[in-house]
């Protein structure tokens, strides 16, 4: 393979690595406090204002949608990038399974990553 | 605002933090403050000399050193920093100059001493260069005939690439042709690569530490570039160990167990504005304004580097070349995130004084708002017509000064300084009665002391001149791009952060004190003396490259913490500790918080710690790689901070029936995506190719416009293409509207009746876990 084609795969890999971890982090975030401090909290009911917070309880934090968000851009990017090295240049066989297999993956993890912004 | 009883004391609320605290932030404040007073003394005592002539070995005169500083005018105000590099700063799609001039010139050298393969050729022209025949008695400079033969040649070289009357290089065709001025321009390349080659007396690397490198003149790295590099990378294990280890064993801060508010949130409806806040609609829509236009200037100008020739078929070039509309990309970037802090100052000191503005406040914010777009206006125009020749002798002061980020001239320069200084008296002006009511330890008076270093801060630009020496305009002008930037505004936005939090009643203030004089401390310790990290081959001695190595490792430490720790200070949900029976107005000032802590992390620490090490920027100085930093840490942090700020006032500014949730949404996801686009996808890979290009191949063909429009780099800088658009029409615009839509309803509220009327929140109980009282930290 190319030096340039290599780049564009091993760099699309790092990216996907790094949308996992970063969508895996802010899966951390969303830990819930401990039963009895549950326990001890008065019932709330949702914000007077339609266009605020929708979400049950106060005040909603949104670090594990930013972070899988974020895991996204990462994960489409990993995708653009061997599809357009792909696209742009000629390539031998070897080269373009390869690049077909990065791009696949990617989009599957992008598809998968969709799934869990919620 | 704060759950403690406030105790008082002869008229004034005590400390509400031990002296420890204050102590410790002070004491690393003034002993990096120290630091950088005696590396500015090593600038101005071991920069390199300025020949007054540089002779022949058979004695004739090539050059004067009032050629060389005439040829630095030519190049700043020709906006040529703006264009290409020297020393490695400036703009990344023309040459480096110093590495340009000294490739070049060593092999027209090389090829003087013979054409086929010799060692002793190969010896002779590093002699040439390496050897240093400056004279500090005569002030003469000697140079050898194959030297001064490549100095002939250069200048004809300059003479065609910066007045092609055809263009397409990025300038403006026949951008400059005066013979004399480009001999000057020649000279002053001349001088900063002698200084870059020849060996410092009694040293064994030269005064730029052997930067640039360049194999045929010997240019490699220095011992002690990699020495340091490694000390550099022990410094931060070992801080970032150390922190945790004492934050794991200590809870400092007391926030791990919180107290169990109940509060209810008052509608932003019903929360009465005094005028000065209704004024700054007016400032956020400035602020949103100038950003809208930095990003098409930035567009443009990332045109160029997708396409030299044309902007989709418009010869763009010939009245806003690349420089143009870099530098305005570079000076509004400061311009609209300064506005937006300036205008957030104003907000929030009725929050904090809980009563309405003195009598001429709103007068003095209008004021200060007029001379602000007069400052930005008289600064951009200038900064067009002084490109173009404008204004003869006083260029530098009413046009293009023309040093990257300080590229406004000095009357506009002195103007905002001053402007600055205005604000900070409109914010004592609001503030004074609860200063005097309070201790100077307490949060209204770091506000205040915070916001009193910005002018303080950006007056010590005002000594970057023209005709200093490059070392020492260098060292003043990293005060606004470092010290200022990264430091101050760090602070400020800090204690402002911190506020918002406390105004909301959801941080107690006694705990948003600890984490600000943290702050203090933290990036005291790191990022004064780091500043250092910018100056690593600029001419300044290896002490201060040692000094920026290790200390500005220790940058990334604060903002590991503040990543960890501190994300509980937004996760506000995700921990559920505390509880309102009413809806929490502010979700997307808060996301645009989670953002700024997001990319505090990643562009500032990741992406800056990565080109941080001397012997990574050695290779990597001015390439992209610095551009990825930059654009994710300036924009990432400062731009979604400010844009936060923005909605933040916005949203009481606007009516709630009109308050536009979605668009608010689009823009903030579009800006973060837009931003992770243009990283990940095209500044992050190019960056890390041409890296690799300028250690394989060499730093000169990295920077050249072969690699730059190579078929690789303008397939990636294309690929941004959609990111760029979707940063622009769905994360700018919309601010724009918003703005808008702010200043249209900012008189549809009531003025201030009571303090009540200003209040965020009620709160209705407090109690507070056993384990957070077991917990708390003893003052």
């Amino acid at each position: 393979m190319r030096p340039e084609s290599i780049f564009v795969v091993l760099y699309a890999a790092a990216l996907l690595a790094g949308a996992v971890g970063l969508h895996r982090l802010g899966r951390t975030s969303r830990r819930y406090p401990p039963a009895r401090a549950r326990a001890e909290r008065p019932p709330t009911r949702t914000g007077t204002a339609a266009t605020d917070d929708q979400h049950p309880g106060w005040p909603h934090s949104e670090v594990p949608r930013f972070y899988t968000g974020m895991a996204l851009v990462a994960a489409g990017a990993s995708t653009l990038l061997p599809a357009g090295e792909l696209l742009g240049r000629d390539h031998r066989s070897a080269e373009t399974a390869v690049l077909v297999t990065v791009i696949v993956v990617a989009a599957l993890t992008l598809a998968w990553l969709r799934t869990r912004l919620h | 605002m704060s759950t403690a009883t406030p105790t008082v004391r002869g008229g004034r609320r005590e400390p509400l933090v031990g002296k420890s605290w204050v102590q410790a932030a002070a004491l690393v404040a003034l002993g990096g403050l120290f630091v950088m007073v005696l590396m500015g003394w090593m600038a101005y005592q071991s920069h390199p000399p300025i020949p007054q002539r540089v002779v022949t070995t058979s004695g004739g005169t090539v050059f004067t050193g009032a050629d060389i500083r005439a040829g630095q005018d030519v190049f700043l105000r020709n906006g040529l920093m703006e264009f290409g590099s020297i020393f490695g700063h400036g703009a990344y799609l023309g040459p480096d100059f110093t590495a340009d001039y000294l490739h070049r010139s060593a092999e027209m050298v090389r090829h003087t001493y013979g054409a086929a393969p010799s060692d002793t050729a190969d010896q002779h022209t590093r002699d040439d260069f390496k050897r240093n025949r400056f004279d500090p008695r005569t002030g003469v400079l000697t140079i050898s005939d194959a030297q001064a033969g490549a100095f002939a040649g250069l200048v004809q070289h300059y003479r065609t690439t910066l007045g092609d009357p055809r263009g397409e290089t990025g300038l403006r065709p026949s951008a400059i042709t005066d013979p004399t001025q480009v001999r000057q321009l020649t000279a002053f390349f001349a001088w900063t690569s002698w200084a870059a080659a020849a060996n410092r007396p009694g040293k064994s690397y030269s005064y730029t530490n052997n930067w640039p490198p360049e194999p045929l003149v010997s240019n490699g790295p220095a011992a002690n570039t990699v020495v340091w590099s490694v000390l550099s990378l022990i410094s931060l294990l070992v801080g970032t160990g150390l922190l945790f280890a004492a934050f794991g064993r200590w809870n400092w801060l007391g926030w791990h167990g919180r107290d169990q508010h109940e509060l209810r949130f008052r509608e932003p409806q019903t929360v009465a504005l005094t005028p000065t806040q209704r004024a700054t609609s007016w400032f956020f829509l400035v602020m949103a304004a100038l950003f809208v236009i930095q990003t098409i200037a930035g567009a443009a100008s990332q045109h160029y580097r997708a396409d030299l020739s044309s902007f989709f078929g418009i010869h763009l070039d010939r009245w806003f070349p690349y420089n143009m509309v870099r530098t305005w990309h570079v000076q509004l970037s400061l311009f609209w995130v300064a506005t937006g802090f300036l205008a957030m100052g104003i907000f929030l000191v009725p929050m904090i004084t809980r009563r309405s503005d003195d009598k001429g406040q709103g007068t003095l914010v209008y004021g200060l708002l007029a001379a602000l777009i007069v400052v930005v206006a008289g600064s951009t125009v200038g900064e067009l017509a002084g490109m173009r020749g404008a204004f003869g002798r006083l260029w530098s002061w009413f046009g293009m000064q023309g040093f990257e980020y300080l590229d406004l001239g000095k009357f506009w320069q002195l103007l905002l300084t001053i402007g600055l200084a205005g604000w900070v008296f409109i914010l004592w002006r609001g503030l004074r009665k609860r200063l005097a009511a309070d201790s100077p330890a307490n949060m209204p008076w770091l506000f205040f002391f915070a916001a009193l270093t910005l002018p303080a801060v950006y007056a010590v630009g005002l000594l970057t001149r023209h005709g200093d020496n490059l070392t020492v305009t260098d060292y003043w002008r990293f005060m606004i791009v470092h010290l200022w930037v990264e430091d101050f505004l760090e602070l400020f936005t800090t204690v402002m952060v911190a506020y918002v939090f406390v105004l909301l009643g959801v941080v107690r203030e006694t705990v948003a004190l600890r984490v600000i004089y943290l702050d203090i401390a933290l990036y005291s310790a790191g990022g004064v003396i780091g500043t250092a990290h910018h100056w690593y081959f600029s001419g300044t001695p290896a002490a201060v490259l040692a000094l920026g190595a290790f200390f500005s490792a220790l940058e990334v430490i604060p903002l590991l913490f503040l990543t960890v720790e501190a994300w509980s200070f937004v996760r506000l949900g995700a921990r559920q500790d505390s509880n309102s029976t009413t809806a929490f107005p502010h979700r997307w000032a808060v996301m645009f918080l989670i953002a700024v802590g997001f990319w505090n992390f990643l562009g500032a620490g990741v992406f800056g710690f990565l080109v941080n090490l001397p012997i990574v920027s050695y290779y990597e100085i001015g390439t992209t790689l610095t551009a990825n930093h930059a654009h994710t840490a300036m924009m990432g942090v400062y731009g979604m901070l400010a844009i936060g700020f923005a909605m933040f006032a916005l949203r009481y500014l606007i009516p709630e029936d009109r308050w536009p949730d979605r668009l608010a949404a689009v823009s903030f996801w579009s800006l973060n995506i837009g931003l992770a686009s243009m990283s990940f996808v095209t500044m992050l890979p190019l960056g890390i190719v041409q890296l690799y290009h300028s250690v394989d191949v060499g730093y000169y063909d990295a920077r050249s416009a072969r690699f730059l429009t190579s078929s690789l780099s303008s397939l990636l800088e294309w690929l941004r293409f959609p990111g760029d658009i979707l940063f622009i029409v769905g994360g700018a615009l919309p601010v724009l509207w918003m703005a808008l839509l702010g200043v249209r309803h900012r008189g549809r509220h009531q003025d201030v009746l009571a303090e009540a009327d200003v209040a965020l929140f009620t709160e209705i109980d407090v109690h507070e876990p056993a384990e957070a009282t077991a917990a708390r930290p003893r003052r």
